[in-house]
């Protein structure tokens, strides 16, 4: 995998919290696993960094949208995250802003992707 | 390498992170855990240790970096929980600042007889029998960009001095260190409950209110772009040299046209100042700041135009009166002002400077305002 071929960053900066919340709305996890979880469903292309994605798990918790509680019944103290109710509402908005805005730039992009044929 | 590298780093982020002890364990903790996670996957994929080691360390980036997020996203936390933040634009904010020119914050330092603040030469009233002045050009517009001329609202109830001061260093986007030892060793404490609720004020003024509210012998200065706040005594050792180029003051205006200008102070002999002077400036500044004065660069109306030397030796005393609040040697302090070939040498701190600087602003104003001449 190029390095061109991820996901820039400025693709990411607007929906890595849309990507994140959906995570935990599958499922509580902890860091690792949240980005293990973004990895596999972005394939090579999306990386999100640990430095990226704990400040923006602080971030989260602190508007309210996630919270995290820390349990050691694993034998080991990790810091599990999950959704809010605020934050599940948030994801559903922006679930929806975000289709209408995807079909938006894929009906944008048709001519581009699948340029007519050209005349002989 | 090992994972005694993890540590180091995770030692070096607490230290770097402006959070309380809880805090930064429970990042600490966190992090070790995805660190140590991180190893054993990458050592499952037939990583090298050391290699393994290195690329989870790489994938936080750097320490400081981090630290600084983490930092701010618990300050932006306090800050929903105290403070409403409005920083306006800059044409608001120019705006305002021109109409709150006549409004000086003087909470020190040390004692003096009253606040002096000079002219503004916006907008005079004809209600006061002085004509309206269509050539008038507005005072230059402060120059927004100056951290501490910034305006923000801001509401501290009992807040402690740490965090109020945390805030107006984000808010206004200045470095900001507060030597603690100095404070510690006056007795002040960091935590000292601030109390402060204003709408569009200064920042420089709003560290005023702050650290007058904390303790009288706090100050503050600004040193290459950094303001420290310390006590007043520390802080006397802080005094930098400046230079204002005061050549254009110095001209000689015409006799003629000095008798007509307002705002002068016409029984004051030669310039200096004039308490409750008329004219435009004695107006809006009625701001419970200290007394108002009117201030010009005068001279008596048909009297022998001043010389160049008079001229200067009268600028100099009009800054030693208008600002600085007694702070200047000859007054038992420790600032120095002195004039050579029209250069205006100033050795004081921060604050006396920017004051120093403003006055001459508003005296270039209001000469530009009656048409002197200009450089």
């Amino acid at each position: 995998m190029k390095e061109n071929d991820k996901f820039s960053r400025d693709l990411l900066r607007g929906s890595l919290d849309l990507m994140v919340l959906s995570v935990l709305a599958e499922e509580p996890r902890y860091g690792y696993l949240i980005q293990k979880r973004l990895r596999e469903a972005g394939g090579d292309s999306l990386e999100v960094q640990a430095g990226t994605l704990y400040p923006l798990l602080h971030r989260l918790q602190s508007e309210g949208l996630i919270r995290s509680r820390w349990d050691d019944t694993t034998g080991r103290r990790r810091k599990w995250y999950e959704l809010t109710v605020k934050g599940r509402k948030q994801l559903e908005r922006q679930a929806v802003q975000w289709r209408r805005y995807a079909d938006c730039i894929g009906r944008l992009l048709a001519p581009v992707m699948n340029p007519p044929p050209e005349p002989v | 390498m090992s994972e005694r590298e993890f540590e180091t780093y995770l030692t070096l982020l607490c230290r770097l992170l402006r959070l309380d002890a809880d805090q930064r364990e429970a990042i600490a903790g966190e992090l070790r855990d995805h660190l140590e996670e991180r190893l054993t996957e990458l050592k499952s994929l037939g990583v090298a240790h050391d290699e393994a080691v290195r690329l989870a360390l790489d994938e936080f980036g750097d320490a400081a970096g981090l630290a600084s997020e983490f930092s701010s996203i618990a300050r932006n936390v306090k800050r929903r929980r105290f403070m409403r933040i409005t920083v306006g634009s800059t044409i608001a904010a120019a705006m305002a600042a021109m109409a709150a020119m006549a409004l000086w914050p003087e909470a020190q330092p040390g004692p003096a007889p009253a606040t002096a603040v000079a002219q503004a030469p916006q907008a005079p009233k004809p209600a006061e029998g002085l004509a309206p002045q269509p050539g008038a050009s507005a005072p230059s517009a402060p120059a927004s960009a100056r951290p501490l001329e910034r305006r923000l609202s801001a509401e501290f109830i009992e807040t402690p001095l740490r965090d109020v001061l945390e805030f107006i260093a984000d808010a206004s986007d200045v470095q900001l260190y507060t030597n603690e030892k100095r404070l510690a060793a006056a007795e002040i404490s960091v935590d000292s409950p601030i109390t402060i609720q204003l709408r569009n004020v200064r920042v420089d003024m709003l560290l005023d209110l702050t650290l007058a509210q904390a303790s009288e012998q706090l100050a503050y200065v600004m040193r290459d772009g950094i303001v420290l706040v310390s006590t007043q005594e520390d802080l006397e050792g802080a005094a930098e040299v400046r230079i204002y180029n005061v050549r254009d003051l110095l001209k000689l205006p015409d006799a003629s046209h000095m008798q007509a200008m307002p705002g002068m102070a016409g029984e004051g002999g030669y310039g200096g100042m004039s308490a409750g002077g008329p004219g435009f400036g004695g107006e809006g500044m009625d701001a419970g700041y200290g007394a108002s004065y009117g201030m010009g660069m005068g001279m008596m109306p048909g009297a022998a135009a001043p010389s160049r030397d008079d001229r200067a030796e009268t600028l100099v005393q009009v800054i030693r009166t208008a600002v600085g609040r007694g702070a200047w040697r000859e007054q038992g302090d420790y600032g120095t002002i002195a004039i050579y070939e029209g250069l205006l040498v100033v050795n004081h701190n921060t604050r006396v400077h920017q004051q120093v600087e403003r006055l001459l602003d508003m005296m270039r104003s209001a000469a530009r305002a009656e048409g002197q001449p200009q450089p």
